[in-house]
């Protein structure tokens, strides 16, 4: 039983993780928003704190675990550059400040598996050794990769508190805007390119916050299913016909509504979660096919089946509480 | 219908398309060319219910063993085709022309078969049960092979569809072998009738478990990777089909259609750690460590093998404790006798060499059809490396002699092999 707070209740990961960590941990919940969905026995605060009300939050709640997700750029459209530089780097920056000075022990922070950079010389799988790519242009990893400076920089100053990256692929959920992207109606390619790319199942990657609190081993985390798809594949299997654009091969300009670089159309950034899987005893459950199988709507019988087995989970919860 | 066309299409075909699997295609013949002989030549005149009664030795030769592939399924229905055409050779008129369709007919559905699955050739086989595939004159005949015709567009259309809906899979290299599949017949062609490859030594490659091919590297574009791969699928004693996954500059890579195209086919760019992972997944792996050196070599360097890097190939290998198999392939220097490099324009179109050859780029695409020379591959004897040990691998002096020992067999086996060779094409 660990007292933990996850800064960040937009966006579907921090509700997974909510409900798995409150099933286990003492949580609070802090967002500038109320949560996007049912965040299980956890308790939540919506409101938008400044440094000392940080301080005064995690002394008085006594929290030993702090879940970083309050980043933009992960569940909605980026707004401007210098609000997102105040909201992430500056945000982040006093995150941290207020952890050190109330004595939290553990900070698990949300990276992306994207961080790396997409290169024709990147290897089938990179491992986190790999050192990451600053130079981003556009994006949220643009600022992405100064935070991830910033809590290297603050991990190497504070030996004390153990700090945890996990570097997560795109999520299939609705509001990942790589998922809105590839879901729209008619996702663009790039002619004549079909980088493979992971996409991770929601669950999973709550399991691997869940792990990571556990666990406390310090140090980035690559967070991805092991076997990537062809981009072609992925758009096909939701259920799109992607549309090869020529435009983006000669300007350099990513097609309209990518919010990434165009680089990531065209190279594979596909990372490998073997420390994950031996320090943390994460593993993927859903492989890429069986996680987009399962946005797919359900026949009639699915759907009867989904029904008893939720019934028979529920009730077997309720007759252990 | 033109009997010297008839003659042509017959003389030609048949030595094409035996090449791949002599032992295999012989052994079909003898079973299959006992039947036209001995029932034949009557049934030739007569109507056709009589050459329907006697259960026929062709459609009995046609039981499918179980373990049968399409291949094999494919190469019975060429021999019928063969037997047709030798039968309606011997008459004239729309008969010759109608035996001459007959043939065709069935040696298209030969062609689709090779990309069936066991099941589907099943279904294939339940639909001719009973008739006599050599008797073009029966109604059933084309009963039997209209159906089947269908079957196998719908299963066409199914397997577009398939595509469409992204149900296939692929390896995290992106390799698929379904494309593969697709590609292969054009591979083929090009290996038995354009370069007339001959390929020995093939015993030496491991039928299972992992092993690194070194090969030399020439002819401007890389075909000499695509040629060893289809030696090892088509021709391995063990024959059960082994991709050679070739390691590829990964400039290539940054080059649109071409990048998904070789990843599709099985290649991966060539970077140590892509090497080490394919081997440790028991893979057979193919490296060329003259690399841009070689393919880009000019016409008067010919066959004098360039550096080979820095020997990272024999790292990879002893990392892996993988056997190392020294390939050496004569022809492929030919095939685009490369007279200069323009630097300039190279550079200017960031390409790492651009060739000049008498016929590119003067004559355009045209220009890119390669020479057809005779080739000859040959697979020498695996050098082990597990005896070194995979500490080995950070020891300089073992890496470089090792590098240099399979440079030598290389360069003698070349030397050997033009001395043997008769004339280029």
């Amino acid at each position: 039983m660990t007292r933990v707070l996850i800064n960040g209740a937009t966006g579907q990961l921090s509700v997974r993780a909510a409900q798995l960590l409150s099933q286990q941990h003492d949580t609070i919940v802090v967002g500038r928003h109320p949560p996007a969905g049912p965040i299980g026995c956890a308790e939540w605060l919506t409101a938008r704190l400044d440094r000392k009300q940080w301080l005064e939050l995690l002394r008085t709640a006594a929290i030993e675990t702090v879940v970083h997700f309050d980043l933009l750029g992960f569940n909605e459209a980026l707004p401007d550059h210098e609000t997102t530089v105040q909201h992430n780097v500056i945000g982040t920056m006093e995150l941290l400040g207020a952890c050190r000075a109330a004595g939290v022990r553990h900070i698990v922070a949300r990276s992306h598996g994207w961080i790396y950079g997409a290169s024709p010389l990147n290897p089938l799988l990179i491992s986190e050794d790999r050192p990451i790519k600053t130079q981003h242009t556009r994006g949220l990893l643009r600022t992405l990769a100064e935070v991830e400076q910033i809590v290297a920089d603050f991990a190497a100053r504070h030996p004390q508190i153990t700090v945890t990256l996990l570097r997560c692929v795109p999520i299939l959920a609705p509001d990942d805007p790589v998922m809105q992207y590839l879901s729209s109606l008619s996702p663009q390619m790039l002619f004549g390119f079909d980088p493979m790319i992971q996409l991770l199942h929601v669950d999973d990657a709550a399991k691997a916050v869940l792990a990571a609190v556990d666990q406390s081993a310090g140090g980035a985390f690559n967070i991805a299913p092991e076997h990537p798809l062809p981009l072609s594949q992925v758009i096909r299997r939701l259920g799109r016909q992607p549309v090869p654009a020529l435009g983006p091969l000669f300007n350099n300009q990513p097609p309209p509504g990518w919010p990434f670089e165009v680089d990531y159309l065209r190279y594979r950034c596909t990372i490998d979660p073997q420390r994950a899987c031996r320090v943390l005893g994460w593993t993927a459950d859903y492989e890429m096919t069986a996680a987009l199988d399962a946005l797919k709507p359900l026949t009639p019988e699915e759907e009867q089946q989904a029904a008893a087995r939720a019934l028979s989970e529920f009730l077997n919860r309720r007759r252990k509480a | 219908m033109n009997h010297d066309e008839l003659d042509a299409a017959q003389t030609n075909e048949p030595v094409e398309r035996r090449r791949p699997r002599r032992s295999r295609a012989q052994v079909v013949i003898e079973g299959v060319q006992e039947s036209p002989v001995i029932d034949h030549p009557d049934a030739d005149s007569a109507d056709p219910s009589a050459a329907v009664d006697p259960p026929s030795a062709a459609s009995a030769s046609f039981t499918w063993d179980e373990t049968a592939t399409a291949r094999r399924s494919a190469e019975q229905l060429f021999e019928v085709e063969i037997d047709i055409r030798q039968q309606s050779d011997q008459q004239s008129g729309p008969q010759a022309a109608l035996g001459n369709f007959a043939a065709g007919v069935v040696r298209l559905i030969g062609e689709n078969l090779q990309r069936m699955t066991g099941e589907q050739v099943e279904r294939i086989n339940a639909m001719l049960q009973g008739v006599d595939l050599r008797d073009y004159l029966d109604p059933d005949f084309w009963k039997g092979i209209g159906m089947v015709l269908r079957y196998q567009i719908d299963e066409q259309v199914n397997f577009i569809q398939r595509r469409l809906r992204g149900d296939y899979s692929t390896d995290p290299f992106g390799m698929d072998r379904e494309i593969i599949e697709v590609a292969r017949p054009f591979l083929s062609f090009m290996y038995h009738t354009w370069w007339r490859v001959t390929a020995t030594g093939l015993e030496h490659v491991p039928a299972q478990g992992r092993g690194l091919l070194v090969a030399n590297h020439s002819g401007v574009l890389p075909w000499d990777g695509a040629m060893i791969a289809t030696a090892v699928f088509n021709e391995h004693p063990a024959q059960n089909e082994r991709i050679v996954r070739s390691l590829h500059l990964h400039w290539f890579t940054t080059l649109p259609v071409i990048a998904p195209t070789l990843a599709a086919l099985g290649q991966v760019p060539g970077l140590p750690e892509n090497a080490i992972r394919l081997l440790e997944r028991d893979e057979l792996v193919c490296v060329f460590p003259e690399g841009l050196k070689g393919v880009g070599k000019l016409f008067k360097d010919r066959y004098k093998l360039a550096r080979f890097g820095r020997g990272g190939f024999v790292q990879t290998a002893l990392r892996a404790q993988a056997p190392l198999v020294p390939v050496a392939v004569v022809g492929a220097e030919e095939i685009y006798p490369m007279l200069a490099n323009a630097e300039g324009i190279a550079r200017l179109l960031g390409f790492p060499y651009f060739p000049l050859t008498p016929f590119f780029p003067w004559f355009g695409l045209l220009g890119v059809i390669p020479l057809p020379t005779r080739w000859s591959i040959t697979f020498c004897p695996p050098i082990d490396t597990t005896e070194y040990g995979p500490d080995a691998a950070d020891d300089p002096i073992t890496v470089l002699a090792l590098s240099e020992q399979v440079r030598e067999i290389i360069q003698s086996t070349i030397n050997q092999k033009l001395a043997e060779r008769t004339s280029i094409f």
